[in-house]
């Protein structure tokens, strides 16, 4: 074969040697001849067979229209004995395939032609959706097999490659290049010469390449599980309510999440719709307004519903929450009454608030006192239930003892935490305090306790001493 | 006539009327007296015996020196003046460290101590437990450092009556010193410049009483 490549180079060679006489029709090239015979008049250029092998190699690169017609100006313009190659797929992974899942599709290209009588080839892959007729072409960039890329074996020319871009059928949905459903889907390879096609499903192949690949597109649904609703035991209709979920999706897809709330009966009363990659899910009762006043002493369900664009799955019901009932607590006067306006820290301190139930009935409120300072944070002091009614009422903190030594001469704040939520929709009264006398020792000199330090520490301090002079007379 | 109560008060005026009642002012004088009175008691010591040896032509071993010299006092006194030294010190920590408005670190920066009920006692045999440690552990010396310890100090003067009777008196003196002192504490953040001056003569009377002796010698010879 190579003999006659190279036979056919020379032939071209006494050709072009007198292309100046007879002129051939077709493109010429027409500013790289090298003009060895110099400059003698009429005599015409000369190529030698180096320059003509370099032409070959840049027409073969920058214009395949015209390599293809001097290869086959070179087999005298015959054709005939052009054969076609044939293509064949490979596809070496588990045939199920996830649309997350890598594609890792080659093809093989057999041509049996010499490299004189090759031509570049222009490879794409196509295939055929589940539930669709026809091949569509997959791929964005043909791969191009040029005619000297082939490798010889078992006097085949192999060349065998793949599309890089094709990654995923994920990816195709994303970029819109086919729609993929969950089923089979057909593929096949495309060939193009410029002047025909082949197709690899025209040929029969052996394994591992085949003329036509069959892959069962999978998907993997999405689940859920975690499911909760994070709140206080004893849920009040504007306490922070938030729903929790984690749902998973093996496949990484978008999901479509719905929060449905049921009511007592089991009707849906809202529902919330997040589009999510797979992950947390939290869905707060009060950034969507779930729950309202009217809504006191009701059980309420939920459940999720989801999918991922081909599945879709729905929870049990779940219950929750049990949203309490409350009264209707109105309070004022929060008040502090020192047990002198000399406000020292060791002194007692009288809280006092008043609070009364807007509807017509008792209620147990749990009313805690809690203080604080510049220097300090809150302190819990004392914690009362007491039980509301319609009729105003003052709940004292009586003679508290509120404040440190490190609080002197600090300003001080107190707060009334409330079970429930007031007039104001707060569970919190706060009021600023008196300032603390800066006086730290909390006894007068003429105090029992001062006086039986000082008395206890000179009599110690005597007493200590005639007890060494005693012990070092005795040592003497 | 015995000098004794003269030095005691010209000692006692210097840290009063210098300072001009200034209570850091005059924590720094009479802490310059007292380091006199060690270094003129070292002094007064080292005088003797050069003396006495120049007298006797001969070497005469510090130990042999001071059982020579020294006299009894009597036990009373000995115990009483301990604890006038005891109280000296515990006086100076009450006027000087109990408000922090003379120095920088003081009692009150305890908050927790300061207002227990048993803060100003804890703070006194503190100060007093810590003078005691060093006083006992400058008796452990050996005999050639007699000069150092503060319980035979007047081992080695003689003492009048007087002397004696007004070293006596320093104990009520700083008694009263120090109830001046936890009066200033009690009402702290405010301040009695009285009760602060009182406590300042009083202590400035008692050092003065308590390291006359000293300097008396010094200066008589």
């Amino acid at each position: 074969m190579r003999q006659k490549g190279i036979c056919l180079i020379i032939t071209a060679v006494l050709i072009l040697s007198i292309s100046p006489v007879i002129a051939p029709a077709g493109p010429q090239p027409s500013s790289n001849i090298d003009n060895s015979g110099g400059s003698g008049g009429g005599g015409g250029s000369r190529l030698s067979l180096a320059s003509f092998t370099n032409y070959l190699e840049s027409w073969q690169k920058e214009n395949p229209t015209k390599y293809q017609y001097m290869t086959k100006l070179m087999s005298n313009g015959n054709t005939r004995s052009y054969k076609v190659p044939s293509i064949g797929l490979k596809y070496s992974k588990d045939r199920s395939v996830n649309r997350n899942d890598e594609l890792d599709i080659k093809f093989q290209v057999q041509n049996p032609n010499p490299i004189d009588l090759r031509i570049p080839l222009f490879i794409d892959l196509e295939a055929m959706a589940p539930g669709e007729n026809g091949y569509k072409k997959i791929n964005q960039n043909s791969m191009i097999v040029q005619p000297f890329s082939y490798t010889e074996s078992n006097d085949v020319n192999l060349f065998e490659s793949s599309w890089p871009e094709l990654s995923t059928f994920g990816q195709m949905n994303r970029m819109g290049v086919l729609k993929f459903k969950i089923g089979e889907v057909k593929l096949r390879a495309v060939y193009n010469d410029g002047t025909r096609k082949g197709y690899s499903n025209s040929w029969k192949f052996f394994p591992p390449y085949y003329g036509e690949l069959v892959l069962n597109l999978t998907n993997r649904p999405p689940e859920m599980k975690n499911i909760s609703i994070a709140a206080s035991s004893t849920i009040r209709f504007n306490d922070p309510i938030e729903y929790r979920a984690e749902i998973e999706d093996s496949d990484g897809d978008m999901l479509n999440v719905t929060l449905h709330i049921l009511d007592t009966e089991g009707k849906e009363l809202k529902n919330v719709t997040q589009m999510m990659l797979p992950g947390s899910i939290n869905i707060k009762a009060s950034q969507f307004g779930f729950f309202d006043e009217t809504d006191a002493g009701k059980n309420f369900t939920y459940y999720y519903s989801f999918d991922d664009g081909i599945n879709s799955n729905r929870t049990r019901v779940q219950s929750g929450p049990n949203i309490r009932q409350g009264p209707k607590l109105y309070v004022d006067q929060l008040k502090v009454t020192p047990q002198s306006s000399n406000c020292y820290w060791w002194q007692w301190y009288t809280f006092s608030i008043r609070a009364k139930n807007l509807n017509l009935e008792n209620f147990d409120v749990i009313f805690t006192l809690l203080c604080k300072t510049e220097n300090s944070d809150w302190r819990m002091i004392e914690s009362k239930t007491i039980k509301v009614g319609p009729e105003p009422q003052t709940i004292f903190f009586n003679k508290t003892e509120p404040f440190l030594v490190t609080d002197a001469n600090a300003t001080s704040f107190y707060r009334v935490k409330l079970s429930e939520y007031d007039q104001t929709g707060r569970d919190v009264v706060e009021a600023t305090g008196p300032k603390i006398n800066a006086k730290i020792v909390p006894y007068a000199v003429y105090d029992p306790v001062t006086i039986a330090n000082v008395a206890s520490m000179l009599f110690v301090i005597l007493a200590g001493s005639l007890a060494l002079e005693r012990s070092h007379k005795r040592r003497d | 006539m015995d000098r004794f109560p003269l030095f005691a008060l010209i000692l006692a005026a210097i840290p009063v009327l210098a300072s001009g009642l200034d209570l850091a002012r005059s924590a720094l004088l009479l802490g310059f007296i007292l380091t006199g009175a060690a270094a003129l008691h070292i002094y007064n010591l080292w005088r003797v015996h050069r003396k006495i040896e120049s007298l006797e032509h001969s070497r005469i071993s510090k130990e042999s020196f001071y059982n020579e010299l020294a006299i009894a006092q009597g036990s009373n006194f000995s115990a009483l003046s301990l604890a006038a030294w005891l109280m000296l010190v515990v006086a100076i920590a009450y006027l000087y460290f109990l408000v922090p408005t003379i120095l920088a670190t003081s009692y009150m920066q305890i908050p927790d101590l300061a207002s227990s009920p048993n803060g100003f006692a804890t703070f006194g045999l503190a100060i007093a437990s810590a003078a005691t440690i060093v006083i006992l552990g400058l008796d452990k010396l050996p005999e050639s450092y007699r000069e150092f310890k503060l319980t035979e100090l007047y081992s080695f003067y003689s003492l009048s009556k007087e002397a004696k009777r007004m070293i006596f008196l320093t104990i009520p003196a700083l008694s009263i010193s120090i109830i001046c002192s936890a009066y200033t504490g009690t009402i702290y953040p405010e301040h009695d410049p009285l009760a602060e001056s009182l406590a300042l003569i009083l202590l400035a009377l008692s050092a003065g009483t308590l390291v006359a002796i000293v300097y008396k010698d010094a200066v008589e010879g």
